[in-house]
Formats: C-alpha cells, structure tokens, sequence
C-alpha cells in the first residue's frame, strides 16, 4: 500500500471520525412516505431576524420538508442549520394543546371560555393595572391588534414588546439621526461593499445567510475585505482579514478614535457634510433631540482620541484604528457597516448606535449601494411589528408618539373610537413593566395583570431574580402566558393558553431591511392551540360582553368587527369563524392607512401574498405595479427624495433634509471588574439555537450539537485558577451564582479577563446574573457587559 | 615506530573516530531533524494565523518557526476528530476496483439510501456531521471533503457545492464537540413528533429511459460529489465518464419547487 504522508494523516482523521458516529444523535427514524403529494407554500423562516423565505412542503396536514427558497431575494434558495429544521419546531412532544388555570398552586386544564372569561374579568377589574407584554415575533397583525386593543380600548398604553430588550438602541439611534426609523439601506449592500465592518456582530453564527451573502463572493473571485471589531474570537473571527479585538465598552472610544483621525487628516468628505449634515451632542440629562453643536466644537470634542489614547482605552493597536480610517478615508471604496447586540444592548446603546452613523455620514459613506450602516435585528418581526405597528408603551401606529396630541387624534379618526380615548401618558418600558409587576402591590407595584404573547421573559430579562422570579409568592398579581411549549415563564403563569405556531396560522413579519413579508396557515394548530390574535379579539369581545365601555367605537360597533365581501358580520371572535375570512388581511388593510406619515408607505396584502416581501417604502407606479425602495434618502431610488437633491433626510429633526452627525464621549461602564469579580461576563447566542431555545432545544439535530450552556474561559486564565477544560464551575456576579461547565477553547475563545455563557439554556438561567442597567435614552438593558467570578465545583469527571 | 611517529598515528586514529562520530551524528541529526520538524509542523497551523490568545506562544519563538505544543493541546486531543483513532488499517474493507463501476444493485441502493436518510431530518435536509469537530474553520473539513476522500470502505464526500465555504452554517455535528462527558450537565434527550418526507426514486419516461433526478438539484453543482468515487457506494453512477449528467436526467418537476415559483399558486387559503 502507497500512502504518502499526507493521506495517512487524511486516513486517520477519516477513519477516527467515522468510527465516532454516534447513533444517540441521529436524526429520528422517519417512516416512509412518497414525496409525491407534498405541497409547498411560502413562508418567512420563523426565526432570526435576516428574514429568509422557506418553501414548506405539507403532507397529510403535517410539515414534512422545507427547503430554501429559490425565488427569495434574501436568501436566493439558502438557510441556515435552524432555517431548514424549522419544520421540527412544530412537533415537540410537550406542547401545549389546551388552556390550563393555576389552581391550589397546580395548573389544571380548563375551557377556552372558561379562560377567556377569567383573563378578561381580571383585566375588567382593574383596566389601568392591565399590561400586555409581546414580542418582535408577534405578527404585524398581532401586534396591530394588540396596539388598537389596548390604547383604542382600555386607553392604556401599558404595552411593551420584548424588542426593547434588542431593538430600542437601534431605533434611538436611527431617530436621533435621521429623524425616522429603520435603515437607509439594505441587503444589497452586502452585495456591493468593499469592506464589510462587523461592530462586535458575529455575523457567521447570527446571520449565517447574511454573512455567506457576504463571503460567498470570495467564491466568485471578488475580493471584499472583512473586517471584525469584537470582544472575543467567534466561528466569523476565520474569514475576517482584520480582527480588531477592544475592550468592553471601548466601542465608543474606538469610533471616535477613527472620526479623529479623519479629520486630522483632512480626510472627511467635507462636500457631503456642508450639503447634508450638522452636527448635535448630547444635553446634560441624555435624551433623544440632544443640542447643536458647530463642527468647529464638534473637531475640538474629538480632538482627545487621539490613536494612543483609543489605544489605551480599547486595547486595539493604533495601527489598526489608523487602517480603519484609511479605509473610511477612501472615497473610492464603499464601505458597510453591520452590527447587532453588541452595539444595542449597552448602557450607551443609543449612543454607539449615533457614532457609527455619524462616522459614515462624516465620511460620505452613504447613499450608495453598499454604503451603508445597517443594523440587524434578531427576531422576524421586531422591525415590522414591534418598530413599524409600535407596540413599545409610548408609539402609536406607524412612527406617530403618544404624546404627541395631533397623532392621538389621527390614530382615534382611524379607529373611529371618540376623541380622547388614547391616553397621553406613555406606559412603562420593559425593565419598569416588569418590575412593576414583580413588586408587591402595597411598595408600590401598580401593575397586577400581565398578558405575555410569543416571549419568554422568565429566561430573556436581565438580572432575572429582581424582574421576574420576584413574582413568585405575590398573591394578588396574575400572569397570564399565551405559548407554545413549556417554558420559564409559563412556571410562574397563573393562566397558561396554547398557541399556535408559525405555519399554523396566518401571518406578517418585517425583516432586517424594512421587507414585509406574508405567509398562509398551511396546518392545523395541535389540540386546542388557538391563533394569538384570536385570543386579543376574543379578550376584547368577552370585554364588550363584560360591558366595558371602550370595547365599542363611535358607532356602537364592536372594535374588531369584520365584515365580508358580502357585507355580512362575521363573528371572528368565536373560534370556528375565525377563519370565515382572513382576518389578517382586515388587519393589515387598517394598519396600513397609518403607514403613509412616516413615508413607509406599504402595498395592499395582496400584494405582499404575490412575492416574497416587499421593502417599503413601497409606492404605486403610473402602471398599477407596486415597487419597493432598496436605497433610502437616496435620489434615484427613494421615490420620496427631490428631484436634483442627491440624498435628502426628509424626516431630518431638524426639518432642513439634514442628518445629524453626534458626538458622545466615551464613558466607563456601569459595571466594570474589580478585585471581587475580577471577568467581564457578557452573554449572547450560538449558531444552533435560537434565543431562549424554546424551540430549538426541542429539535434534535440542532440540539445534539449544542445540548448545553457552558463558559468559555481564556487558557491562561483557566491555568491560573487550575482549572481545566470540562470542570463544574461556579459564576457568580452581584446578582446571582449559575454552575455550568467550562469551556477552554470552544465555540468562542474570550481574551484574557473576559467570560462568555449563551443564554439559550432554560435550565442553567444566565440571566439571573446579568445587570439589568439600562441606557438612559432607548432604556434597553446591557447584557453584554457585568463584573464575575468563577470558582471550581467539581473536576471534569473525565478529563 | 619512533615515538614521534606513534604520536602522530594516534592522533590520526582519534581523528578518524572524532570524524565517524561527527559524520553520523550530522547524518542522523540531519534526519531526525526533517523528521521532527515535519510532525510539528503536521500538529500545528501555519505560523503567522496564530495571534497572542491562539495555541502557541509566540513570544518566546522566533518568527517563522514553529513550537512545541502545549499540555492544554494535547488534552484538547481527546475530544478532537481523531480522539478515538487507532491505527489499524487491517479494519478497513478493500472495494473491489471492478465494482466501483459496475452497477450499483438494488439491495446496495437500499443501503446506501437508509444511510443517507439516517443523517437527514428529512429528504432534502442538510446532512448532520457525523463526526466531531474543531471549532476553528471551513479549511479543517475541507481538507477531506473538498477533494472527496475515498480509502478502502472510509468516505469523506466530496462537496457538492464549492461556492458555499461556511460549512458549519448548514452542517451541524450530531454530538459535540463539548468538553465534557458528565452526564448531569447534559440535557435528556428531547422528544419531537416530527416525521420527514423521505427519498423517492425518479421516475422513467419509458422502460430504459434515464431516470429523472429524484430530489432537489438547487444550490449544487457537482453530481459526482455523491455519485462519483467518493459516494456512497449503492449512489454510484456506473458510468462516470459521461459528465454531463442533466443531459440525460431531467429534474424531477416535483422536487424543483416550479409550482411554487409562480406567483399567486399555492397561495390559495386553506
């Protein structure tokens, strides 16, 4: 036999790796069934926030394949390892199939009338103490009728999406800049940059189509560069061409550091600045409109971060930090920037958010294709439902603010309710809802129902013992939990009502990229699992029955009546005519008069069922045809920008087609290490399972890979405290201690003094040690950065 | 002899024996210096894609020259692709050369098919990475899978789709690679109803007509991958020297997602 050295080694490697093949992880013993006979149907992937389409192949009433979609302009027929097992996220052995009450301490089955009836005497007690807590994977429905439900119905803005637990720094940051939500550009970017900058986004394991939209160029001889800002090594850190690794928080430092130098070089794109921006600093008590300033301060602010100061500050070499300004100096290249958690959930969220924008606008690195700074979101609809419908306590539908009486008034003409009805008082924002709820009625917590829809708070909210297991023991407070499996939450839920998941009703989501997308029911929900708008007409009309006065609009009507086409009532809040008409289509065909103010302008629902998404603003053309917008503020593209203008920031705060280039400081940490806890702790997701893995840890093939949260800890750290790879580990911060195994060398590898857990485990809670500080602006909780400790519990047991 | 002479022919002796020593220690250290080099270098990355946190120190070595590995790396081992390796090569089963083109039978076939729907949550799913892996990059599996490896009855695929170098966003290990075996730290395994479509057969126009493809052909682009030399063996094509193979086998229409691409069908409400 002639083998060469080489081939030895490949044969070993293959040999050692076949002979591993473990049978306890393979997929489950499928039994036969002829392809033929499957039918597809479209749907947007239920998970991330990317927005891939899936083609859903249906058999028998069960999903039984799903590919990707082909036709789909996001992700051109590929998923990722959750997008093609999303199928199995359906068919969990426990979930939840009937409505069941807290009784004697044990939750015991009961009736759907039986459940709403409770739910809305309970909320008919007391309207004002009532909150709704949803989700950025309600639907844009969903969401809409929760928002109408609440402000046109109870007069109460007590709703809040989990979104700000994610989203709020984006869309704080994109307000104060350019006066409206959302990102100018889009996908295509990724298409058509030279450089892609990854802000601390771990784009290979939380965008994995995104990033291979990205990488695979490199496949079809194109050479764009990749460059990552991060705290640790991840699965993307291999494909970068520069890794700048900073310390927590210097993310500040860093982006100024870099406009510094533009200046000093005289490098920025002066003729983009004098025609489109002025510039604004923070007031004395941070808030979103800030104060002008000149760009001779502006200069004089920045003039400290000086490339050994950024230096100091963030541990990136200067060489590096002078790379990323020759870059951004570069008229000739385009340049996207992504980012995700890192930059959102900090305690200056809002203002790293402001920085990054201002570095492209400083630098004329916008309205170009591929000039872009583009955040992504992490759930399929926290853009189309929790930013666009507005279901955070102080929005009204379609970009309009509560407190703003002119919107009050537009938002009652729409829903026909009398003048006066919406309350100008905007409700508590996440972390004070929760808290609210969890403290005992007489030390003040004023808020004793919560309704939680598609989320999981008991394993998502920082600093989870004060947020949310305080609940535990307070008699006279009542959660109500609408799910699909069991979870964190629904152990503390005194009402528990099964859902129904993702193909098995009808739905909306918007992604990343301003997409709007649609999907049909295309099975049966298991059991008694009922659609969660449903459950908000159904609450509504028990209401109405109960007598609650704002259950009816001008006319006497019930709020959510339906008509069809023949002009008859349909009784959609009765479960068996629900489907009579597509009540999601009524929806959407309401929300979408709001859509208009904020020039987000979307097409009609049958529009949206023709394709797969639609980027809005979306505007009819002399044709009759719909078109979308790729390029926002950007003349050629964005039908709503002048003629001869080049870019125009129609929604400018300053009303003058401006955007606002911010200056921040860079500011410590709320939390920093100190001799006590000596780590940084920061938290996050993995490729495999997604966010609080309700349903991937219920699929085997994702979770075979991944069966556990774990801390991953630097080597020499570990060989310090004697430590090694597989140990039983005690974390502990202020907040809490959590044992988990450690993880030298894993998925990730921290530098020195940092620690990393994901947060997907629902039996090892991370987030009963996380901070819970928020921004002061977008009040979105830091998650990323906390002071730890960490001491040996039991030695690996096989080492 | 005189005394001068007996001087010299011992000095001569000395240097003879001083310069066989010489000459075999250069030689031997000559190759087990090639030899030493070549198995670090085998152990290790490339010098220069390692940074300061990376497995190596290289503070304390000289650009361009490699260390030896530390004791973490080696504990690392363990639970790396070739923790379970031993190397015996008499386990592996020789495939006949002839067979390799010859038909594959009908009972191959159902072996092979059985094999590929064990690693699939459904026809048409991602396959799962039946094997542990490092965590590092694509390079790693694409050592093997890239060219498609082929000894004896071991296979290592061949990629059917080169463009597509993120390997781990599609292919998920089916266990691991975690650092520890203690069974308290790991979750029951979970239940899930799902049941998968499985693999059909194409179907044929006429007795003899080539068979149309029976599942998806979307995304990839190297027939062989699975039906060359480094497939599955029931897989085979019998005659691989024709390389054109959608010449003669038409997608199957029912796998090609058409109906679904037209807008406005399969959109009817249920």
């Amino acid at each position: 036999m002639n083998l060469d050295r080489r081939d030895f080694l490949r044969l070993s490697a293959l040999a050692a790796a076949t002979a591993m093949v473990d049978r306890r992880a393979e997929a489950a013993p499928t039994s036969p069934a002829p392809a033929a006979g499957i039918r597809w149907q479209k749907a947007p992937c239920r998970f991330c926030g990317t927005g891939c389409h899936v083609q859903v192949g249906v058999q028998n009433e069960k999903v039984v394949a799903i590919q990707g979609d082909p036709e789909a302009e996001v992700n051109k027929g590929l998923l990722c390892v959750k997008g093609y097992h999303v199928g199995l996220a359906l068919y969990g052995q426990d979930r939840l199939t009937q409505p069941q009450l807290r009784k004697n301490g044990k939750l015991t089955p009961i009736s759907w009338e039986e459940a709403i009836d409770v739910a809305a005497r309970r909320i008919l007690a007391a309207p004002d103490k009532f909150a709704i807590y949803s989700s950025g994977q309600s639907t844009i429905p969903e969401g809409y009728a929760i928002s109408k439900f609440l402000r046109g119905g109870l007069g109460s803005n007590q709703t809040e999406p989990n979104a700000r637990l994610c989203m709020a720094s984006a869309v704080t940051g994109f307000l104060s800049t350019y006066g409206v939500d959302e990102p100018a550009g889009c996908y295509d970017d990724l298409d058509h940059c030279d450089v892609l900058v990854l802000w601390g986004n771990n784009m290979a394991e939380m965008h994995p189509v995104l990033f291979s939209r990205f990488i695979d160029r490199r496949s079809r001889g194109e050479k764009p560069l990749l460059i990552e800002l991060a705290t640790r090594r991840t699965r993307t850190t291999p494909f970068a061409d520069h890794f700048l690794l900073f310390k927590p928080q210097s993310d500040l430092a860093i982006l100024n550091g870099v406009a510094h130098l533009l200046l000093a070089w005289g490098k920025h794109d002066a003729a983009f600045v004098e025609k489109y921006c002025s510039f604004r600093r923070d007031t004395e008590k941070p808030s979103l409109a800030g104060q002008p300033m000149s760009f001779d301060d502006y200069k004089k602010a920045l003039a400290e971060y000086t490339p050994a100061r950024v230096s100091e500050l963030s541990g990136v070499p200067a060489e590096q930090i002078e790379l990323l300004a020759r870059l951004f100096a570069r008229r000739d290249l385009r340049i996207t920037s992504t980012w995700c958690m890192g930059f959102n959930q900090h305690t200056r969220g809002t203002n790293v958010n402001r920085l990054c924008h201002g570095l492209h606008l400083l630098s004329g690195h916008f309205g170009r294709p591929g000039d872009a700074p583009t955040s992504l979101t992490g759930q399929p609809s926290a853009c189309g439902t929790a930013r666009e419908v507005g279901t955070l306590c102080h929005t009204l539908p379609g970009g309009r603010l509560v407190e703003n009486a002119e919107h009050r008034a537009e938002t009652e003409q729409i829903w026909n309710v009398p003048a006066g009805r919406i309350a100008p008082k905007p409700g508590y924002h996440t972390a004070l809802m929760w808290e609210k709820f969890c403290t005992p009625t007489d030390k003040g917590g004023d808020l004793r129902t919560m309704f939680v829809q598609a989320t999981n708070p008991g394993q998502s909210l920082p600093n989870l013992h004060k947020l949310f297991r305080a609940k535990k023991g307070l008699e006279d407070k009542f959660l109500i939990v609408s799910e699909v499996y069991p979870s964190a939450t629904t152990e503390l839920a005194d009402l528990v009502l099964p859902a129904a998941l993702w193909v098995e009703k009808n739905g909306m989501f918007g992604n990343s990229e301003r997409r709007t997308q649609q999907w049909f029911r295309m099975v049966p929900p298991p059991g008694q699992a009922r659609d969660d708008a449903w459950m908000i007409l159904a609450l509504a009309h028990r209401l109405l029955e109960l007598g609650h006065p704002g259950m009816k609009d001008r006319d006497g009507r019930f709020l959510f009546a339906q008509k069809n086409e023949a002009g008859a009532e349909v009784p959609v809040w009765d479960w068996p005519h629900y489907y009579d008409l597509n009540v999601d289509r009524a929806l959407f065909e309401e929300y979408r008069r709001f859509s208009a103010y904020k020039h987000k302008n979307l097409a009609p629902y049958d529009e949206y069922v023709k394709t797969r998404g639609l980027r809005w603003p979306v505007v009819q053309q002399p044709d009759g045809s719909w078109r979308e917008t790729k390029f926002r503020f950007a003349e050629g593209d964005d039908p709503f920008v002048k003629k001869g203008a080049g870019v125009q920031f129609y929604h400018s705060t300053t009303k003058n087609d401006r955007a606002q280039i911010w200056f921040a400081p860079y500011e410590k940490a709320t939390e920093e290490p100190d001799q006590e806890f000596p780590f940084w702790l920061c938290t996050g997701r993995v490729l495999e399972h997604w966010h609080t893995g309700t349903m991937t840890r219920r699929i085997a093939p994702l979770q075979g890979a991944m069966p556990s949260a774990y801390v991953e800890m630097h080597r020499d750290d570990a060989a310090e405290r004697g430590l090694r790879n597989g140990d039983l580990v005690a974390l502990r911060t202020r907040r809490g201690e959590v044992r988990l195994p450690l993880w030298i060398d894993g998925r990730g590898q921290p530098p020195r003094g940092s620690l990393f857990v994901p947060f997907f485990d629902e039996r090892l809670l991370i987030n009963e040690l996380t901070l819970g500080d928020i921004d002061p602006i977008s009040k979105e909780p830091d998650y990323k950065k906390c002071a730890a400790t960490v001491a040996r519990v039991a030695p690996n047991p096989q080492p | 002899m005189s005394e001068r002479e007996q001087r010299r022919e011992r000095s001569r002796r000395l240097a003879r024996v001083l310069a066989a020593f010489v000459l075999t220690a250069a030689v031997s250290g000559f190759f087990m210096g090639l030899q030493g080099n070549r198995s670090q270098l085998s152990l290790t990355r490339p010098v220069g894609t390692f940074s300061a946190d990376s497995l190596i120190r290289t503070a304390e070595a000289p650009p361009g020259v490699a260390t030896a590995v530390r004791y973490e790396q080696v504990d690392r081992r363990k639970y790396g692709p070739n923790a379970g390796w031993t190397s015996d090569l008499r386990q592996l089963q020789e495939t006949p050369a002839a067979a390799l083109s010859a038909p594959a039978s009908e009972e191959e076939r159902r072996a092979a098919l059985a094999e590929r729907t064990r690693r699939r949550a459904f026809d048409g799913a991602p396959p799962t990475i039946p094997h542990p892996i490092l965590q590092d990059t694509s390079a790693a599996c694409l050592a093997c899978h890239g060219p498609g490896l082929r000894i004896k009855d071991r296979i290592a695929s061949k990629i059917s789709h080169p463009p597509y170098a993120n390997c781990t966003q599609c292919h998920a290990p089916t266990a691991g690679p975690w650092p520890t075996q203690d069974a308290r730290l790991l979750p029951p395994p979970v239940g899930n109803d799902f049941v998968g479509a499985t693999p059909t057969a194409g179907t044929r126009a006429t007795p003899g007509a080539p068979p149309t493809v029976p599942h998806g052909i979307a995304l990839r682009s190297d027939c062989l991958s699975c039906h060359g030399p480094a497939g599955l063996y029931g897989l085979r094509t019998s005659h691989p020297e024709r390389q054109s193979c959608l010449q003669c086998h038409a997608p199957g229409a029912a796998h090609e997602l058409r109906a679904a691409r037209t807008p406005g069908v399969g959109a009817a409400q249920p």
